[in-house]
């Protein structure tokens, strides 16, 4: 890798459904057959976390930070809360309300995952730094991996509603667990009837990123 | 012998009773290693880790297996250290 000395940013839309895996999930026979039968790929990212639909309902971002950028100094949760600073600054740029999850919504999260089985999913949590809607649902999910000082930062918003019974389907959960996905999470195309403007949240989120990213360690954001 | 661990900053803000995955080893026991060198990856609250050698040396015993979980301080393999 080029050894580059600011953050590398990078905005996709997805055209096809995929399922993707986070990096500590195994992908499995039956997972690869069902998805097969439905015209669903199945990957995995480098990064941790629950598995995630991709296809035109999402807008994926990668971060990418060289050793010598401060923030690889910070630790893992503190980068996500840096990181879930700048992109709700962006969203509430362009007209959506949008705030970090709070320690309460992790707790309650995860407690809610736990007793409806829902950890295998990245939207069947919230975790630190992620963005929450005022209700507490989620609509942004964020990944992360470091090696050897280079720190790799992922996130998914949600522009619109994935098939989560088709999610749960693959993953031979029953039918309520895609009820509870989509009662845990708020796309964002849903309110103020507002068109997302990719090259606006774009521009504002390398903003966001030279503002929350570019700080020496120890700085908190809430 | 030397404990190799996931080291403790990366736990930082972490609530108390969350564990780890393991996710990979590297090495395995008897393996030569340097000082550094990562030998196993791990997933903390949606972070993917490496976890790296202590010192140089060999790898003694690996504790924790390919996706057991693990809570912090966790001693995950033991490390014989060279000379």
């Amino acid at each position: 890798m080029l050894d580059i000395a600011t953050p590398t940013l990078a905005c996709r839309r997805y055209g096809t459904p995929a399922v993707v895996l986070g990096a500590g999930q195994r992908t499995t026979p039956e997972l690869i057959a069902s998805a097969a039968a439905h015209g669903v790929e199945v990957v995995k990212r480098d990064s941790g976390g629950g598995a995630v639909m991709t296809g035109p309902w999402m807008l994926g971002f990668s971060l990418r930070l060289a050793p010598s950028d401060p923030a690889t100094e910070a630790a893992p949760l503190e980068i996500f809360r840096l990181l879930g600073a700048a992109c709700r600054d962006v969203l509430g740029e362009l007209g959506f309300a949008a705030a970090l999850a709070t320690d309460a919504d992790v707790a309650r999260s995860i407690e809610r995952a736990r007793s409806m089985n829902l950890q295998w999913a990245c939207f069947g949590t919230v975790s630190h730094g992620e963005l929450v809607d005022p209700a507490g649902r989620k609509l942004l999910g964020l990944a992360q991996c470091r090696r050897r000082g280079w720190v790799l930062l992922e996130g998914g918003l949600l522009l619109g509603e994935p098939d989560w019974a088709l999610l749960c389907e693959l993953f031979g959960k029953p039918a309520r667990a895609g009820l509870a996905l989509r009662e845990a999470t708020a796309p964002l195309a849903k309110r103020d009837g507002a068109e997302f403007d990719l090259k606006a949240f774009d521009a504002g989120l390398r903003r966001g990123v030279a503002r929350y990213l570019s700080r020496p360690r120890g700085i908190r954001v809430l | 012998m030397l404990a190799i661990r996931l080291a403790d900053e990366m736990w930082k803000d972490v609530e108390p009773g969350t564990e780890a995955l393991l996710d990979k080893w590297l090495v395995e026991e008897g393996d030569i290693v340097s000082s550094g060198q990562p030998v196993a990856n791990v997933v903390l609250v949606k972070t993917a880790l490496e976890v790296s050698a202590p010192a140089s040396g060999r790898v003694a015993k690996i504790l924790v297996q390919p996706e057991q979980t693990f809570a912090r301080g966790s001693d995950l393999a033991l490390l014989e250290p060279a000379g």
